[in-house]
């Protein structure tokens, strides 16, 4: 048994300690050094196991594995969402291209404090400039207002000034797109 | 007085034991530092940063004129206790889940848990800022078709009330800390090479929650939760569908073990991904330390 002096207890602290039932204090060796730590126990010593290559069970780490590729929708009676497939119209002189997860590529970018709301649309291929100003015009019919258009030809994009994302969509899925 | 050894070897015994004597252990001797005297403008200067700007034009904080300040009327403001500990739940709407089922990123012939989510890549969640996985809002509950086997963290009583009318089955299951990590990106663990661990049990806070039968509690009686079914299919006006009766009985029956983290793996196996083997221990002391 040892008996702990007052004055050293402020040092002990930094140590280790384990109290025994009986009372008594051990001070644990530290590991930090290679030659005091444990050595690495042998193969028999270890825990014995088992190889299983069961293919029912292997369905279900499979289960748990992304796909590499964003699936392809399949064709279905209805959607509940509210999600539209696209469809190609070869007659119409403009297109917008769907994202890679299906969806309309239709954006809101909010800069300069919440103050600028500019919509975006994206992926556009075919004639810019009559897709520009039929949404103009949609756009100018329904806020009965003047609405700025801003059209980059080589990125194929357009930024509409002001927040307009939800009466967009509402019109491209209108013309399948 | 009489000790059992003398004093000096008490502390020849402790010396050999001690840390050796190294410069971090090293300090002043006590009451001899002196203490430092401020000079004048040491103490930060007449306006402390603020500029010349007279003080007197405006009120005191939080004065209202001629009333009590509300500092005083109300003493202790508690709403934001703990803040920084309480867990939190990023959202999951029934319309993202009907979108995510239409463009088929989710599988609904098998049951969706939150490996299920967070596989489409489409939902993310920190579990080091103290998120503990999906909660379902009923956003949408009116246009969700779909018969699902759900499995959340955390669900309101519209949203159960909407999956369970289309003849799914949802539970609210916690997961602690490290199996939340495991669950975000299952690859990344086996590709470890670590045996599953085993689940947590959820904290005292939350017990009431994953317990009871009224929020679909993964411990709570089954029982008594075909029985709280009936009591919402009438409180809400809609007509419960008979599982008993269902094609898919099998799937919509599937749960997990309390202890358990993934559907069919055991806690305990190790998944080698290359060779695409399972290994399970046969060691009667591991097993019972694994064992639910």
């Amino acid at each position: 048994m040892l008996k702990i002096l007052p004055s050293y207890l402020s040092i002990l602290r930094s140590c280790r300690l384990i109290t025994k039932p009986n009372n008594s204090v051990d001070i644990i060796k530290r590991y930090s050094s290679y030659l005091s730590s444990k050595p690495i126990p042998k193969d028999e010593d270890l825990p014995k196991y088992e190889v299983t290559n069961d293919p029912k069970e292997w369905e279900f780490v499979m289960r748990l594995l992304p796909d590499k590729k964003i699936p392809e929708v399949k064709e279905k009676k209805e959607y509940p969402s509210g999600w539209k497939p696209q469809k190609f119209n070869p007659n119409m002189p403009y297109a917008i291209q769907r994202t890679k997860n299906h969806m309309i590529p239709i954006y809101l970018c909010i800069s300069h404090n919440n103050m600028r709301r500019i919509t975006v649309i994206k992926k556009i291929h075919g004639d810019i400039w009559t897709l520009a100003s039929d949404v103009r015009n949609y756009l100018e019919k329904l806020n009965k207002k003047k609405i700025c258009v801003k059209i980059h030809e080589i990125l194929g994009r357009i930024e509409v000034h002001g927040d307009h994302v939800s009466n967009l969509i509402v019109w491209a899925e209108k013309r399948n797109f | 007085m009489s000790f059992g050894k003398n004093v000096i070897e008490h502390a020849t015994d402790l010396l050999r034991v001690l840390p050796r004597l190294t410069i971090a252990n090293i300090g002043p001797i006590a009451k001899t530092k002196k203490k430092k005297l401020s000079r004048r403008g040491d103490a930060r200067g007449s306006t402390r940063g603020l500029g010349k700007k007279p003080r007197t034009a405006y009120f005191a904080v939080g004065s209202e004129t001629k009333k009590m300040p509300f500092f005083i009327k109300f003493p202790k403001e508690n709403y934001y206790k703990d803040y920084m500990f309480k867990r939190e739940y990023p959202p999951v709407s029934l319309v993202m889940l009907q979108t995510l089922i239409d463009l088929d990123r989710v599988d609904i012939s098998k049951p969706i848990d939150l490996a299920a989510i967070c596989k489409t890549g489409l939902y993310s969640f920190e579990p080091s800022e103290r998120h503990f996985g999906v909660n379902l809002t009923d956003e949408g509950a009116d246009i969700f078709k779909a018969k699902i086997n759900l499995e959340v963290q955390w669900a309101s009583e519209s949203a159960i009330a909407a999956i369970e009318r289309n003849g799914g089955v949802i539970t609210t299951a916690y997961y602690d800390v490290r199996s939340l990590h495991i669950l975000r990106n299952p690859q990344k663990f086996f590709e470890k090479g670590e045996s599953i661990p085993r689940r947590l049990n959820p904290p005292d806070d939350a017990v009431l929650f994953y317990t009871s039968a009224n929020t679909r509690g993964y411990l709570a009686d089954p029982e008594q939760i075909s029985w709280e079914r009936l009591v919402l299919a009438q409180k809400y006006g809609y007509k419960l569908p008979k599982l008993e009766d269902d094609p898919d009985y099998e799937m919509l029956m599937q749960r997990k073990d309390p202890r358990q983290i993934f559907y069919g793996l055991e806690p305990g196996w190790v998944v080698n991904l290359k060779d695409k083997i399972i290994l399970k221990s046969i060691d009667p002391t591991v097993n019972e330390y694994f064992k639910s």
